[in-house]
C-alpha cells in the first residue's frame, strides 16, 4: 500500500509513539503517560495560582529582567535545536529520503519551535487562571504574562534567524588533544575533564556572544548599565550552570556504562568524575550570588538559592550514576531524596547541603539488585 | 590457578517482561577460543553483556575465574577484558586518555607495554593523542580491543570485534589473541558472523538460536569441518537450525 503524507513527520510520529509506548509497545502506557503529563501541568498551574499572590510582588518590579531572560533562553533553545535538527536532516538516517529541502526545512522548524509554541499556549492559558487568583493585581498579571508570551515569540524568532557562520555539514570535529596531556601512567584525571569538555561542546561561547549584542539592543531606555550587565551576566551564568549540570548527567551516564566492566568502585568513579564540575558549580554559583545581591536580592535569600541549587546539582549527578549502575526503585529514591531536601529547605535550611551529600553517599553505596 | 575462565549455569536474562536468554549453560577454560554463532537478534550480545555484568540476570549464575559477577563483581571484573561496541567510547577523550582511565580503573600503575606494543603494530600510536571522535570505525575497534587487553585478562569478551578492521590489523589481533590462548593465559569468547575466524582460530563453537544454545561443536568436530568442504560449517549451521526448527 502506498504511504501518503510527509515521511519525515511520520518518522517523528513513530519516534514519539515508541518513546511513549516503551519497550513493551503498550498503548495503555502511552495513554497513561500522556494523562499523567497533562495532570502534572494542571497541578503545576494550580500550585502556581496558590503561590501567585506571593510571587507577583517579587516579579512585578523585575518584568524587564524576566522578559529578557525568557527571550534569551528561548533564542538559545531555538537556535541550538535548529542547528541540531538541520544537521540531523542533512546527515542522519532520513537524509537520503526523496523529500524536498522545503519539507526538510519545515520539519526542522516544527521541531525547533515546538517548545516555544507549547510555552506560548501555556502562558495564554495561565493568564485568566492567575488573574483570578489575584483579582486586585489582575492587570499586572496580564501585563507580565502577555509580555512573557511576546518574549517567547520574539526570542524564538531571534534564535531561528540567528546566522550560522558555517553550514553544519561543513563542521569538522576537532582533532587535537584535549584536557591535560596524557602521560601513559594510569590515571582517572581525564574523567574530571570530560564534563568540562562536554559543557564547552554544548555551551558555545560564540552563540552566547552573538546573542548578547541583540539582547543589549532590546533593553528599554533608561535602564542603568550596571543593572543591564548584572541581568545579562546572571543569565549567562545560569545558562552555564544548567548546561554544566546537563553535561554532568550525560557524562556520568556514559562513563558509568563505559567503565561498567571494570572493577572501579562507585565512590571512586563519582569522585573522579565529579570533583571538578562540582568545584566549577560552586565557583559560578558564588558568582551568581554576587550578581543577585548586586540586583538587590537579600544576601540570605541569594545564599539559600545557591544552597538549593548546589544540593540539586550533587543529588542529580549521583542519581544518574546510580541509575547507570542499575539501581532499582530509582524514581522512589529520587522522590524521597528531593522530598527530604524540600522539607529541610522549609524547616532547617542550613542542613540542606550536608543532607544532599549524605543522600548522595547513600545512593552510591547501594548495591544494584536488578537492572532497569 | 582456576583453569575455568567462565562458567554459566542456568542463565535467564530478559529486558522487562521479555525473556531473551533461557537455560544457558556454558563453561570455557583458559586456553580455549570459544566462538558464539547465531543469526541477528538471537541473543549473542545480550549473553555477552550478561557475562560482563552489564545486564543483571533474572536467574542463574555467571562465574568468571570462579567469582560470581553478581555477588563479587570487583573480583570477577579484575579477570575480565570486555571490548565495548565502538560507539560506547568517550568521543571527547583521546585514545591514550581512555587507556589511562581503563588502567587506573583496573588499579594498574601504568598502561602495560604489551598494549602499547600492540597499538604500535596496529599503527594507532600516532592517533592515540587525538580525540576519539576523529577516529574511523576501524580505529575505534582497535582502541576497543586495546582496552579489553589492558589488564591482561583471564577472560576476553569480544562482540563482532573484527568489523571494520583492515585485513592487516585483523590478522594482528587474531595472532595476538591466538598467542594468549595458546599460552593458556586466557580464554576468548567471540560473538561473530565471520566463519573463517571460527574455522581458523576457534577451539569450540556454539550456535545460539532464539535465546538457547542449540548446538555445540567440540575441537575435533571443528577440525573435521576444517578438513571438509569449504562451506562445511555453513551447512552444519543450517542443519542445526533446521533440526531445532523441526
Amino acid at each position: 500500500m502506498k504511504q501518503t503524507g510527509n515521511p519525515l513527520l511520520r518518522a517523528i510520529w513513530f519516534e514519539w509513539s515508541t518513546h511513549l509506548q516503551g519497550a513493551g509497545r503498550s498503548r495503555a502506557r502511552a495513554w497513561s503517560l500522556l494523562v499523567l503529563l497533562a495532570l502534572a501541568i494542571v497541578l503545576a498551574l494550580f500550585a502556581l495560582t496558590a503561590f501567585w499572590p506571593v510571587l507577583l510582588p517579587i516579579a512585578e518590579p523585575n518584568i524587564t529582567a524576566i522578559t529578557m531572560v525568557v527571550a534569551l533562553s528561548l533564542s538559545v533553545w531555538t537556535h541550538w535545536h535548529r542547528v541540531r535538527w538541520t544537521e540531523f536532516y542533512l546527515s542522519g538516517w532520513v537524509s537520503t529520503l526523496p523529500v524536498s529541502r522545503r519539507t526538510q526545512h519545515g520539519v526542522v522548524a516544527v521541531r525547533s519551535f515546538a517548545l516555544s509554541a507549547f510555552l506560548f499556549i501555556l502562558l495564554l492559558v495561565a493568564v485568566p487562571m492567575l488573574a483570578r487568583a489575584s483579582p486586585s493585581a489582575a492587570a499586572v498579571t496580564k501585563r507580565l504574562l502577555v509580555t512573557c508570551a511576546v518574549a517567547v515569540f520574539v526570542g524564538s524568532l531571534l534564535g531561528w534567524w540567528l546566522p550560522r557562520r558555517t553550514p553544519p555539514s561543513a563542521a569538522v570535529p576537532r582533532s587535537p588533544v584535549i584536557g591535560p596531556p596524557a602521560t601513559g601512567r594510569a590515571s582517572l584525571g581525564a574523567l574530571a575533564q570530560w564534563g568540562t569538555l562536554q559543557t564547552q561542546r554544548w555551551f558555545k561561547p560564540r552563540i552566547i556572544s552573538r546573542l548578547v549584542a541583540p539582547a543589549v539592543l532590546i533593553l528599554p531606555m533608561g535602564i542603568s548599565a550596571n543593572l543591564a550587565l548584572a541581568v545579562l551576566g546572571l543569565w549567562v551564568i545560569s545558562l552555564y550552570l544548567l548546561i554544566m549540570l546537563r553535561a554532568s548527567v550525560h557524562v556520568a551516564r556514559s562513563c558509568a556504562q563505559w567503565l561498567q566492566p571494570t572493577p572501579i568502585r562507585p565512590a571512586r568513579l563519582a569522585w573522579a568524575l565529579g570533583w571538578l564540575p562540582l568545584l566549577k558549580q560552586l565557583v559560578w554559583t558564588l558568582a551568581a550570588v554576587l550578581l543577585l545581591v548586586a540586583l538587590g536580592v537579600r544576601p540570605l535569600i541569594a545564599a539559600r538559592l545557591a544552597e538549593g541549587w548546589l544540593a540539586i546539582a550533587s543529588l542529580v549527578s549521583t542519581l544518574v550514576l546510580a541509575q547507570a549502575r542499575g539501581l532499582r526503585h530509582l524514581r522512589l529514591r529520587a522522590l524521597f531524596s528531593f522530598g527530604l531536601l524540600a522539607v529541610l529547605e522549609r524547616w532547617r535550611a542550613q542542613w540542606v547541603i550536608p543532607a544532599a551529600l549524605l543522600i548522595s553517599i547513600w545512593q552510591l553505596r547501594s548495591n544494584p539488585k536488578a537492572r532497569v | 590457578m582456576n583453569n575455568v575462565a567462565l562458567k554459566i549455569q542456568a542463565l535467564k536474562v530478559g529486558y522487562g517482561a521479555r525473556t531473551v536468554l533461557e537455560g544457558i549453560n556454558l563453561s570455557v577454560a583458559r586456553g580455549e577460543w570459544f566462538a558464539l554463532l547465531g543469526p541477528n537478534g538471537s541473543g549473542k550480545t545480550t549473553l555477552l553483556r550478561a557475562i560482563a555484568g552489564q545486564l543483571i540476570p533474572a536467574s542463574g549464575t555467571v562465574l568468571i575465574g570462579g567469582h560470581s559477577i553478581q555477588e563479587v563483581p570487583e573480583q570477577a571484573k579484575r579477570l575480565l577484558g570486555f571490548a565495548h561496541p565502538p560507539e560506547r567510547l568517550p568521543a571527547l577523550l583521546s585514545g591514550r586518555q581512555c587507556l589511562e582511565v581503563y588502567a587506573a580503573a583496573h588499579e594498574l600503575a601504568e598502561i602495560g607495554m604489551p598494549v602499547l606494543a600492540l597499538a604500535e603494530r596496529f599503527r594507532l600510536t600516532s592517533a592515540l593523542d587525538c580525540a576519539v571522535e576523529t577516529y574511523s570505525l576501524g580505529m575505534r575497534q582497535k582502541l576497543c580491543a586495546l582496552l579489553a587487553l589492558v589488564n591482561d585478562p583471564a577472560l576476553i569478551i569480544l562482540d563482532e570485534a573484527f568489523n571494520g578492521l583492515d585485513p592487516a590489523s585483523a590478522l594482528i589481533l587474531k595472532q595476538e589473541l591466538a598467542i594468549r590462548v595458546a599460552s593458556e593465559r586466557c580464554a576468548v569468547v567471540l560473538a561473530t558472523h565471520a566463519l573463517d575466524i571460527v574455522l581458523g582460530h576457534a577451539t569450540r563453537a556454539a550456535l545460539l538460536l532464539e535465546g538457547e544454545l542449540i548446538r555445540a561443536w567440540s575441537a575435533p568436530e571443528l577440525s573435521a569441518l576444517r578438513a571438509g568442504a569449504p562451506n562445511a560449517l555453513e551447512v552444519a549451521l543450517a542443519d542445526a537450525a533446521a533440526t531445532a526448527a523441526a
